[in-house]
This record gives structure tokens, C-alpha cells and sequence, in this order.
């Protein structure tokens, strides 16, 4: 993966009242959401988990400057 | 993946999958199907399912968010719910350049993650998840909405 040199981080919290979409130029339907909770590994051990879990449905402006329709996933 | 609790200071993040930044700087957001979403915005009522979606293991979040860091191939598949039923909000946000209308609800999450160099799968547990609030140093309560930012802000 590539990380922009000098670039900002622009990405808010995933509850109510802050930006839910990681898409800039967007408009449509959004979800998101922080969940914590345990898993247990297939070699017996239990972690606690922080899940960031975000959806994004509609239309966007892509880097050639023309509108799109998409559906984009925050993991 | 965490030893501990989240917000405990002597916890230790041992893995950490999301799809890295791209070089457009899409921030761990990836184009998925319009079959992986199943949404009524009204009702603040969503799903999000992904099966065997491409990932890196970045193993913690400075580490993901460093210059050029190193990741391990991994695959994590997952199935994200939120019930609706929850508080409508309109929220704009002049600051940030951003508006929308919301329904609250809580999620829970069913996933599986594997570091496709270690081979261990990690399986979440069904019991006992919740959404942190603010004050837990997480997000708040999660929503489902409208929501429009940058040229579409008004």
C-alpha cells in the first residue's frame, strides 16, 4: 500500500455527529458504526476486538471530475 | 485485535486488518458490489456482508497510518447489522462541510479475520459486544442516514 507524502488524514468517528462517509463529493446513503466485543482464535486464544465498520451508497465526483454511482465499504 | 480492553493503557493491539490507503489517499475504503449493502435509510435499518475480502494485517493503527507501512496478506469476511429503530438526527456541520439525517441504532458484528502467514482464524464472539460511547473513547452510537459532504454540501 501507498501512503500520500504530506497528505492529511481526513476521517471522522463513526457514531452520530460526525461524518460518516470516507468519501469526499458524495451524496447518498451512509452507515456506520464502532462495536467492541471478544474473538477467540482457531489456536484457542481470546482477544477483544474495535471494529470500525462503515457503508457508502450513492453518487460521488471521481478523480476525473465526472459524477459516479458506487457502493464503497469502510473496513 | 487487542490483549485487553480498548481504552486500558497497558493493552496491546497484535493485529490490525483494513485495506490500507490508496494512492488516490481513499482511507481504508474500498469499492464493494451494490449487493454487499442492504439499507432502508429510513428506518435506519442496514447489513453489510463481505466474504473473503482482501485485507492487510498492519497489525496496530500507528503502524496502518505510518508512511509505507508493511502488511501481511490477509482475509477477513464479516457481517455487519444494524437494526434501526433508533433517534432521528439532522445534523449539518459547517465545520466540516458535511449534512444529513440519521437513525440511531445499535450493531453488532459477526467476522472472521486470518493473517494468511499465520493461519490462525480469529472468530468473533457473538456475546457481549457493544458500541463504545465517547466517554469509553469510542464513537457514540452508530447510525444509518442521508448524508452529503464536499460539492454537495448546501
Amino acid at each position: 500500500m501507498y501512503y500520500p507524502s504530506g497528505a492529511d488524514l481526513h476521517f471522522l468517528l463513526p457514531g452520530i455527529g460526525f461524518e460518516m462517509s470516507t468519501i469526499t463529493d458524495f451524496v447518498g446513503v451512509v452507515g456506520g458504526s464502532e462495536t467492541r466485543g471478544t474473538a477467540h482464535g482457531s489456536d484457542g486464544s481470546t482477544y477483544v476486538f474495535d471494529c470500525d465498520m462503515r457503508f457508502m451508497q450513492g453518487v460521488y465526483v471521481g478523480a476525473d471530475d465526472r459524477p459516479h454511482i458506487g457502493s464503497f465499504g469502510f473496513i | 485485535m487487542f490483549t485487553g480492553a480498548v481504552d486500558d493503557p497497558t493493552s496491546q493491539q497484535l493485529h490490525d486488518f483494513e485495506p490500507g490507503i490508496a494512492p488516490s489517499g481513499l482511507f481504508w475504503t474500498i469499492a464493494v458490489s451494490f449487493g454487499t449493502v442492504q439499507v432502508d435509510p429510513f428506518a435506519g435499518r442496514a447489513r453489510m456482508r463481505g466474504v473473503s475480502v482482501a485485507v492487510g494485517d498492519y497489525h496496530d493503527f500507528f503502524s496502518a497510518i505510518s508512511p509505507n507501512p508493511p502488511s501481511i496478506p490477509s482475509h477477513v469476511s464479516f457481517d455487519v447489522r444494524w437494526p434501526g429503530g433508533g433517534d432521528r438526527r439532522t445534523i449539518r456541520d459547517d465545520d466540516y462541510k458535511f449534512a444529513g439525517t440519521y437513525v440511531t441504532s445499535p450493531t453488532s458484528i459477526s467476522f472472521t479475520a486470518r493473517n494468511d502467514h499465520m493461519g490462525v482464524v480469529y472468530t468473533s464472539d457473538p456475546d457481549g459486544q457493544f458500541n463504545p460511547t465517547l466517554d469509553q473513547l469510542g464513537s457514540g452510537s452508530p447510525a444509518v442516514g442521508f448524508e452529503r459532504n464536499g460539492k454537495f454540501f448546501r
